[in-house]
């Protein structure tokens, strides 16, 4: 398989403002995606796995190492690498259906089926019902599911996910988990997905990459070889989750204890 | 003083100082919008611009229109000219710093979203920047609407022969009194349609909003 994502050698240093340190985000992170890989980035907060992904979308630039997307260095933010935020990024002032028209013009994808196209998406995100909806009436959920259909709608290669459902309640996030890895069965786009939640990136990903903090670096490589859809109560997924947590446990005790130290605690 | 109104409604005499008026406010107020608002989207997007006219814009807002009466004759004469420059000059800035704060405040998750999804420079202003600065210009606008009323009064003082303002300062010339309140009433009158119409227009345009509820 072709490497669809080569990140290598990656830093980015954030300059500390006033008395406030500068912060070593990213510390020399590589890391290759084949096509077609749903990658799941893990890690606590303040580990850098949003910064890579930033990096990867092209909103940010690295302060050294390469980035490369099927073969060219990322230069800017463009639609053949469509992004799913976290706070959903809808234009609240356009319908549910013109946000997806609008990423279709947007994307220069426009033709004279595209409307019949954004009704079929739609449709399949089970979101026809709200067509000439405002963002502002719809739930969390279902913001999510138009902000992933705008992304379908344009039909990036690459799929990059910044922590999509974490602003979402437990029963609604695991009901898009499945649906998404469903979508991605059926279109096998190579999807970069950023998460602090263990399970959520077990349940999801082909591979996960595990993250720490201050410096961020990727510390663990997790093939996850379980058949899909995964239980998240069987013995197998527990132990990948152990052998996580056993990585991450110990490095967020530490940052606790230098915490206390500096007597911010 | 409801007889010298029907009077004057009957002779036709308040339909043409209407008239005569609203087309001075139109006028004026279109004039200051489309200024403002350009003036106040390039200095919003471009510092350069920004740094080189905030000053002389805070300078030139700080002198109060009826001021530059004298000027105006100067410049433009005696008649209609002159009013319409007064309308102009006193909207252009709440247009102006409503625009600007409204393109300052659009936030920066839907750049970086519209970015993402490929939007160039025109989408990018029309569809994202210009939308989510509108209900700072419209509330500019309604600020607008309002000066635009006392400015075609204060315009109006200067000799013109016609205009709600006109006939009303006459009218406190030759001590009519009820003409005066007559007048006075049907210039508050169209105010308060003008800001009916321009807040049925904005719920309308902005009903995508969040707002609290009532």
């Amino acid at each position: 398989m072709t490497a669809m994502i080569e990140v290598s050698s990656l830093a980015k240093v954030f300059a500390g403002r006033g008395r406030s340190p500068s912060i070593v985000a990213l510390d020399h992170v590589s890391m290759t995606q084949p096509e077609g890989e749903f990658l799941a980035v893990m890690g606590p907060s303040g580990c850098g796995k949003t910064t890579l992904l930033n990096i990867v979308a092209g909103f940010e630039t690295p302060n050294s190492g390469t980035c490369k997307v099927a073969g060219r260095p990322v230069n800017g933010a463009g639609p053949d690498r469509g992004v799913v935020f976290q706070e959903y990024a809808l234009f609240p002032w356009m319908t549910v259906e013109r946000n997806v028209t609008f990423a279709m013009q947007a994307a220069g994808k426009w033709s004279a089926d595209s409307l019949a196209r954004t009704r079929e998406i739609l449709s399949r995100m089970g979101l026809i019902n709200f067509c000439s909806s405002f963002p502002k009436n719809l739930s969390g959920g279902m913001r999510q599911r138009v902000a992933i259909a705008r992304i379908l709608a344009i039909d990036s290669p690459v799929m990059l996910m910044d922590e999509p459902f974490g602003a979402l309640d437990a029963l609604t996030r695991s009901v898009l988990q499945r649906e998404l890895m469903l979508l991605w069965s059926e279109t096998r786009k190579t999807i970069l997905f950023i998460t602090h939640n263990a399970d959520e990136a077990i349940y999801l990903a082909d591979r996960v990459l595990v993250m720490t903090s201050r410096p961020g670096k990727i510390v663990l490589e997790l093939k996850i070889d379980l058949p899909r859809p995964r239980d998240p109560t069987s013995p197998e997924f527990n132990r990948y989750k152990r052998e996580i947590l056993d990585v991450i446990n110990p490095t967020l005790q530490s940052a606790i204890s230098s915490l206390q130290e500096a007597e911010v605690l | 003083m409801l007889a010298v109104m029907w009077d004057d409604i009957r002779s036709g005499k308040l339909a043409a100082d209407s008239w005569a008026s609203f087309q001075r406010f139109g006028a004026g107020l279109v004039i200051g919008s489309i200024l403002g608002i350009t003036l106040g989207l390039f200095m919003a997007m471009w510092r350069p611009i920004d740094s080189m006219l905030s000053a002389l814009v805070q300078i030139v807002r700080a002198i109060p229109p009826i001021t530059w009466i004298g000027f105006s004759i100067l410049w433009f004469g005696i008649g209609t000219k002159p009013a319409i420059f007064l309308i102009a000059l006193g909207t252009v800035f709440p247009m102006l710093l409503n625009t600007y704060a409204g393109v300052r405040q659009v936030d920066a998750i839907y750049l970086r979203a519209a970015r993402n999804l490929g939007a160039r420079r025109w989408m990018l202003f029309k569809d994202v920047i210009l939308a989510a600065a509108l209900p700072s210009i419209l509330t500019g606008l309604r600020v607008s609407i309002g000066l635009a009323w006392i400015l075609m009064v204060v315009g109006e003082l200067i000799a013109v022969p016609n205009g709600l303002g006109s006939t009303l300062m006459r009218a406190q010339d030759y001590n009519q009194v009820d003409r005066m309140l007559a007048y006075m009433i049907v210039i508050g009158l169209f105010g308060y349609i003008s800001d009916v119409l321009l807040m049925q227009f904005s719920n309308h345009v902005l009903r995508w909003q969040t707002g609290i509820e009532r």
